[in-house]
């Protein structure tokens, strides 16, 4: 699934820095909730938390030198992203109050073949510039570095909103 | 008990056929097309509703002991849930309830139910509404419209009469029938025996003892992990500041005016309380009684009725109790240490002790303060709330870390572990931490904490011992107000240091700690660069909890909007509010690759139009 997530990981068990992208994950020994991998920011995991009752992912951010980095987590799903693209896409400004979940491609900002690169816009920055935007990418042959932050008021064009697809191998039979 | 009849159910029913028949004709709508109600059920199904809610109470006693057992002992899937109820994983096929002697139960196998579990009860069945009987009445309604198997239900008197079947059995084989853990009987025979043996032992008498002894005391705390002990934090199942076999409840044998009493069965401390003696109306008074059920409680306060021993908190006065006696010194780090339990109730004055010249015995006084302890006799006041368990006795009176000199009469000090401090700055540079209970903190050195179940403040100078004590004493961290963490993250606030960890305050709200259980807290975050960026970042929230960004998850196997097959991906359109200022140069300078056809998507990312 995203990125570099395979059902063959699901069952399999990591550390937590080691779970990858594109994984669904339980603490060993912790209450049971599921999360999401979606990489590392600077010092921060980047994931987020399934609240099954509402049928949302609440968004995660926590500390690489927090307690949890070492405890041992099992890999139960994977997960990747569905767009829902708009007919016309919205030219505006990321503005400072922060935006979430959109998707969005930026100016100047293609691959080889001159198309336009995804990114999903994942709120401020979790440092101290809250000004400055922060997106995850959606495409391009480039899974290393898959976050971009972004100044605020920058143009951009807003083509589309985003969800999460969770699939897990019971259901796979 | 009243006969209930539901007549009130069937008034209502035609009045709402009333109202719909008025809507239908008003509208100019078909009545057809309108579900008629019943105002009239068959007497069978009334009579179930009717056994039911009169059985409800004694249903309701019955699962009440057996949450209980499973909480104590364990649940079916070998997990424990010491601290929150059984829930809808456990639920019942049909009633069943205690026998008179407590010993055996009463089955009722005639009145299957669904979905009964201890949240929803049967006190309101209803048999227009069912809850818990819906098959129920599904399948009497079904029988009596079939010739054949109406038989088994009419007479209306041969229905009842089934209905009210009812069987004695073992408490074993109900638990194996009629009871079900997450749709599933209980796979292992053992656990079911086990189970059904401490149901039962749960109503065999209690013997009750008075505790004067060490031995008495210590057995009084022992608390086994899976029992039915009521915890405390000096129970057995604790460590302290004290070496084995020295325990913090020691204290209590050795005082003249306290003793403990308590009820235990098969040798299971199930109820405890401590009485302190009153020589003023020589009488003994007892302090709040512990127990993990009501019932033990209420036997163990008849106990102590018996023996004329009151509640403290019924005499309308405040005790100030005096006493004077010594306690043996234990060890604790090779420094001699007090057993010094915590106490959740304090009639007198002051505790004030002293430790004797060859270090084997503390004297210690209670009264009032003026008169136990006169100025430069160096007596010691010890921490009273304090969970370490014991008190290490200060020989100087210079600060351990920068030496200057304090009066112990006069300056505020910090005692760590019988080390005094002149500020809480010089016991942290020596390797004091603040380690934090529910109810408390002491300054304690790093090297000498148990860290089993504690958990670390990621901020402040602060261990907290359990998640518990962290929810309860601490403040939660996020980096960011408006995103969760993996794992809640607390904060230590030490008053006596003030806010010096450069965090922002972001609010103080509820806070879900878990499915069930949510409490208000502050939390902070990473300082911004202003106060004010943090409001604008907080999500506004209407039920009074944080809340934080999400994204919704559609499932595989759901689409989670019409696909619409002309859906274009990419359009070159776009909006301009002012077209007199946008010429086509600014357009390719600025717009142009903007609005290009999206690169190739990552691995598992799709879109709904199926790219």
């Amino acid at each position: 699934m995203f990125i570099s997530t395979r059902i063959q990981d699901i069952g399999g068990t990591a550390i937590r820095h080691s779970i990858p992208v594109g994984a669904v994950f339980k603490y060993q020994e912790g209450r049971g909730d599921s999360y999401l991998s979606l990489g590392t920011y600077k010092n921060f995991f980047m994931g987020c938390k399934l609240a099954s009752v509402n049928q949302i992912a609440n968004f995660t951010i926590t500390p690489m030198d927090s307690a949890n980095a070492d405890r041992n987590c099992d890999v139960t799903g994977v997960f990747g992203f569905v767009l829902d693209m708009q007919d016309t896409p919205e030219i505006a400004m990321s503005t400072r109050d922060f935006s979430f979940g959109s998707v969005i491609s930026l100016p100047k900002d293609f691959d080889d073949a001159g198309n336009s690169h995804l990114y999903l816009t994942f709120g401020n920055r979790p440092e101290r510039h809250v000004s400055d935007q922060l997106l995850l990418r959606l495409t391009g042959q480039d899974t290393t570095c898959v976050f971009k932050p972004i100044p605020a008021d920058s143009m951009i064009a807003v083509r589309g909103k985003a969800a999460i697809r969770v699939e897990y191998l019971e259901r796979k039979a | 008990m009243p006969r209930t009849n539901f007549a009130g159910m069937g008034n209502a029913m035609r009045a709402i056929n009333a109202e719909v028949e008025e809507y239908a004709e008003r509208h100019g709508t078909p009545l057809s097309f309108f579900m008629e109600q019943p105002t009239e059920l068959h007497p069978v199904s009334l009579s179930a509703a009717r056994k039911l809610r009169i059985l409800a109470p004694y249903v309701e006693e019955f699962l009440s002991d057996f949450s209980i057992v499973l909480r104590n002992f364990g649940l079916p899937d070998g997990s424990t849930r010491r601290y929150y109820s059984v829930g809808r994983e456990l639920t019942m096929a049909y009633p069943v309830i205690w026998n008179a002697k407590k010993d055996g139960v009463i089955c009722f196998p005639n009145l299957p139910m669904d979905a009964m579990t201890q949240s929803t009860g049967l006190r309101n069945e209803n048999p227009w509404f069912p809850k818990c009987s819906a098959s129920l009445h599904e399948r009497i309604r079904d029988d009596l419209s079939d010739s054949k198997k109406s038989q088994a239900w009419l007479p209306v008197s041969r229905g009842i009469k089934r209905l009210g079947t009812r069987t004695e059995t073992s408490v074993s084989r109900a638990l194996s029938r009629a009871f079900l853990w997450e749709g599933q009987k209980f796979q292992c025979p053992q656990y079911i025996d086990n189970t059904a043996a401490r149901l039962i032992e749960m109503h065999q008498p209690a013997d009750f003892h008075f505790a004067n002894t060490v031995d008495e005391v210590r057995a009084m705390y022992m608390r086994e992990p899976s029992s039915e002990t009521p915890s405390s934090c000096m129970d057995s199942q604790h460590n302290f500041a004290l070496r084995r076999p020295n325990r913090p409840v020691d204290f209590y044998a050795h005082c003249p005016i306290t003793m403990g009493a308590y009820i235990s069965r098969s040798g299971i401390v199930t109820a405890r309380t401590l009485c302190w003696f009153d020589s003023e109306s020589a009488e003994w008074y007892h302090t709040r009684v512990y127990s993990s059920r009501a019932a033990q409680r209420e036997e163990l306060c008849k106990h102590l009725d018996k023996h004329n021993i009151k509640p403290m908190d019924s005499i309308g006065r405040r005790l100030r109790l005096s006493a004077e006696f010594d306690v043996p010194a234990g060890d604790y780090n090779d420094s001699s240490a007090c057993p010094m339990p915590y106490f959740d109730s304090t009639p007198f004055y002051a505790l004030v002790l002293k430790l004797s010249n060859d270090a084997t015995m503390f004297h210690v006084r209670i009264g009032e303060r003026n008169i136990i302890a006169p100025r430069g006799e160096k007596w010691q006041y010890p921490n009273l709330t304090s969970t370490s368990g014991s008190y290490c006795i200060y020989e100087t009176s210079e600060c351990t870390n920068c030496s200057s000199e304090i009066d112990t009469d006069n300056d505020s000090f910090w005692n760590v572990e019988g080390d005094i401090y002149c500020s809480v700055l010089c016991a942290e540079e020596n390797d004091a931490l603040w380690y934090a209970t529910a109810g408390d903190d002491n300054l304690v050195y790093h090297r000498n904490i148990d860290f089993t179940d504690t958990i670390r403040a990621y901020h402040g100078n602060g261990i907290f011992s359990n998640e518990n004590a962290a929810r309860v004493r601490g403040c939660v961290y996020h980096p960011v107000p408006w995103a969760d963490v993996e794992r809640h993250m607390f904060v230590y606030w030490d008053d006596n240091n003030g806010d010096d960890m450069g965090l922002v305050h972001v609010g103080k709200a509820n806070y879900h700690w878990d499915a069930k259980n949510t409490s208000s807290v502050r939390m902070y975050c990473d300082a911004m660069s202003s106060p004010c960026d943090v409001a604008h970042t907080v999500l506004t929230f209407n039920d009074g909890s944080f809340r934080f960004h999400s994204l919704p998850i559609v499932d595989e196997f759901t689409n989670p909007k019409k696909v619409d097959d002309t859906t274009t991906v990419m359009r070159y359109i776009a909006t301009c509010d002012n077209p007199d200022n946008f010429d086509d140069s600014m357009f390719d300078e600025y717009l142009a690759d903007l609005l290009q056809p999206h690169a190739p998507l990552l691995p598992g990312v799709t879109t709904i139009t199926g790219e």
